[in-house]
């Protein structure tokens, strides 16, 4: 008799989700799926509206990435009205975008995804958080997560008057300047932003890189998919969260595209399916091939390894070092370990951290000339970001007087959709067997999910939240015959 | 934030353009204006949860968390009231609170300052399928009983405190 298995909400993630395991009368897996049953109608929303009133608008979507929305959505104006921001103006959002994922890593690390390696795969589900995590590393490092988080939001806040509705980007520039009392203050978080950054590395080596089984299950091909990649790279190639063309390479590391935000129709095309009301993005010039890996799929991944597998290295000397390191590990590049993002995802956090540093001893950075008036007539406009999570991508048309006549987003988990749904079906194929699924083996399918840090809040517009789990079992006739909770 | 002595907050959750999930911001609005002159409380409105809540509440005493909740069977503008000790237990789904057992845990476990009494007021609302601006009928008429709810909790706290200088 065939069993259906539902994970529903998947835990430690913001936002809803729902995988569902079909298993056959061997008890193998036979298929599984990753579902978003959401909100909609974020793009009609926007409609008639000013839009000016985008960067603040689309920064509501969700309390989870904000800051990534209102850059992209700025980005989007500055071309919208093709206005070209003052170098003090681009510097000061690279600060606060760069404090905004040193943040939102270290989040995802710690608290999130770190679970699973810091406390441990199988350990038992009511460890498996962050209280867990602290009782692995120890108090004074969770004190060290929070202050560095504390530190990050008080600049975010200072630079943008609210860190979850940030009032700051304009077409054009920015809505105030950094004074040098303020950047004195802030230098002392990066200092600190730079040695944490050291910390969290070396821990990822004593805890996780140490321990030959968690060494395994990253390079467990149950975890691996062999996709495109893309990415920003700025004018060396190296990976930027900011600005600069997306790359795009192969599954065999070779770049095959190369384009600026305004080319992404031509590159990016959306696939959709009728189980779920995500899109699933895909190359153009390939073509959606299905939910596979291999030369020929047109599935390609964004997120921290995916970004430095397009890059040819990180901008900062302790970044590239660490970075040169993990591909060692990793036995190259492209690296396709699903799990390796959380590595990655430490490495990108040193980068932010270091990049801190370097704009705000940029004497650039204080100059008063950080804004630069439109007087174009808007029409259209593309920006485009790395969020933490991926390539994050705004579009917007309006009238010639700037009111919202068309709007489409391409978030980053929705880049990554089809990846995880590919993910997701071949971790459980390769961890459930026999028909026996317990939670620690329902842990590891998620934690296929989980290394892409999603945010189906923005994927879906929904809202962000931390769910329970439940996991429901049904046999062939839809009769729940077993059931976990956590 | 200094941390103040009977400081008192009132903090709603919510998103005000996925229509009812806004509605602890509607209520939120009102309460600034019935406590207006009241120096020991404030009245914050968030879309934020989790890890950003230990920030926003530790610099309170007392704090009256407004939320709402899309969990069970309850008719939509039903309110339920949970206090901090049933942060042990586990609650019904809101996008909102549902990471406070830990942040209320991790609190606890760092020795970092956080409010004294925790109370939470949730309104049922309805699964929000599409991003809109404004209450539906049943929570617009359910609204100003969630009010007096609130209203009540903030008179009481305040009264407390009252005696409390007195002695």
């Amino acid at each position: 008799m065939s069993k259906r298995i539902t994970v529903d909400p998947i835990t430690r993630l913001e936002g809803h989700g729902k995988i569902e395991i079909f298993l056959d009368d061997a008890g193998d897996v036979e298929r599984a799926f990753f579902q978003v049953p959401e909100l909609r109608g974020f793009e009609t929303f926007c409609l008639g509206r000013p839009a000016e009133e985008m960067p603040r608008i689309t920064s509501r979507i969700c309390g989870v990435c904000p800051t990534a929305h209102h850059m992209a959505a700025t980005k989007a104006l500055d071309d919208l009205w093709k206005v070209d921001p003052p170098p003090a103006a681009k510097k000061l959002r690279e600060l606060v975008y760069s404090t905004f994922m040193v943040e939102d890593h270290y989040l995802h690390f710690f608290f999130l995804g770190g679970p699973d390696f810091v406390v441990g795969p199988t350990a038992p589900a009511a460890e498996r958080n962050i209280l867990g995590v602290i009782g692995k590393v120890g108090l004074d490092i969770a004190g060290k997560v929070i202050r560095l988080r504390r530190e990050c939001r008080h600049i975010i806040e200072t630079m943008t008057g609210k860190v979850i509705h940030p009032v700051f980007g304009l077409p054009g520039g920015v809505s105030r300047g950094l004074s040098e009392e303020e950047r004195q203050e802030f230098l002392k978080t990066t200092e600190f932003a730079i040695e944490f950054s050291e910390f969290a590395l070396n821990l990822f080596d004593d805890v996780v890189l140490k321990n030959s089984d968690y060494v395994d299950l990253i390079l467990n091909d149950a975890y691996a998919h062999q996709t495109n990649y893309m990415g920003l790279v700025d004018e060396n190639n190296k990976v930027n969260f900011y600005d600069g063309p997306v790359r795009v390479v192969s599954p065999t590391g070779d770049e095959i595209a190369k384009f600026v935000p305004q080319q992404y129709v031509d590159h990016i095309g959306e696939h959709v399916e009728p189980w779920t009301y995500i899109t699933f993005p895909y190359l153009k010039k390939i073509g959606w091939k299905g939910f596979v890996d291999g030369p020929d799929s047109g599935v390609v991944r964004s997120a921290p390894l995916a970004r430095c597998n397009v890059a040819d290295g990180m901008a900062t000397p302790m970044a590239q070092a660490s970075y040169e390191r993990m591909y060692e590990t990793l036995g190259g590049k492209p690296a396709h370990c699903t799990l390796a993002f959380h590595w990655a995802r430490l490495v990108e956090a040193q980068y932010a951290a270091e990049r801190m540093k370097e704009l705000l001893e940029d004497p650039e950075i204080t100059s008063d000339n950080f804004r630069t008036e439109p007087t174009e007539t808007p029409s259209e406009g593309v920006g485009i970001v790395e969020a933490p999570r991926g390539t994050l991508v705004h579009h917007y048309c309006s009238d010639e007087n700037g009111m919202v006549t068309k709007v489409n987003l391409i978030v980053a988990t929705n880049f990554n959709s089809a990846p995880i749904a590919m993910s997701v079906e071949k971790a459980a194929k390769g961890m459930i067997k026999g028909g026996e699924v317990n939670d620690g083996l329902l842990n590891m399918v998620e934690m296929a999910f989980r290394a892409y840090d999603p945010c189906l809040s923005c994927a879906t517009h929904s809202l962000p939240g931390q769910m329970p789990l439940v996991a429901k079992i049904h046999d062939s006739s839809g009769t729940v015959i077993r059931e976990i909770r956590r | 934030m200094n941390r103040r002595a009977e400081s008192i907050l009132a903090l709603a959750l919510g998103n005000d353009i996925i229509g009812d999930d806004g509605v602890a911001l509607d209520a939120a609005r009102a309460l600034k204006e019935t406590f207006s002159d009241e120096p020991n409380i404030d009245v914050v409105e968030s879309a934020e949860s989790g890890l950003a809540l230990l920030d926003i509440l530790s610099p309170y005493q007392r704090v009256l968390l407004l939320d709402s909740i899309e969990a069970g069977d309850l008719p939509a503008g039903e309110v339920r009231e949970f206090s901090r000790e049933d942060f042990h237990k586990v609650l019904g789904p809101s996008p909102h609170y549902a990471g406070l057992p830990e942040v209320i845990a991790l609190a606890d476990k760092l020795g970092m300052d956080f409010p004294s009494e925790l109370r939470v007021l949730a309104m049922k609302i309805d699964p929000q399928e599409e991003f809109r601006q404004g209450l539906s009928d049943d929570i617009l008429r359910a609204l100003p009983d969630y009010i007096k709810q609130a209203e009540q909790i903030l008179r009481d706290w305040t009264k407390n405190h009252a005696r409390n200088i007195t002695h």
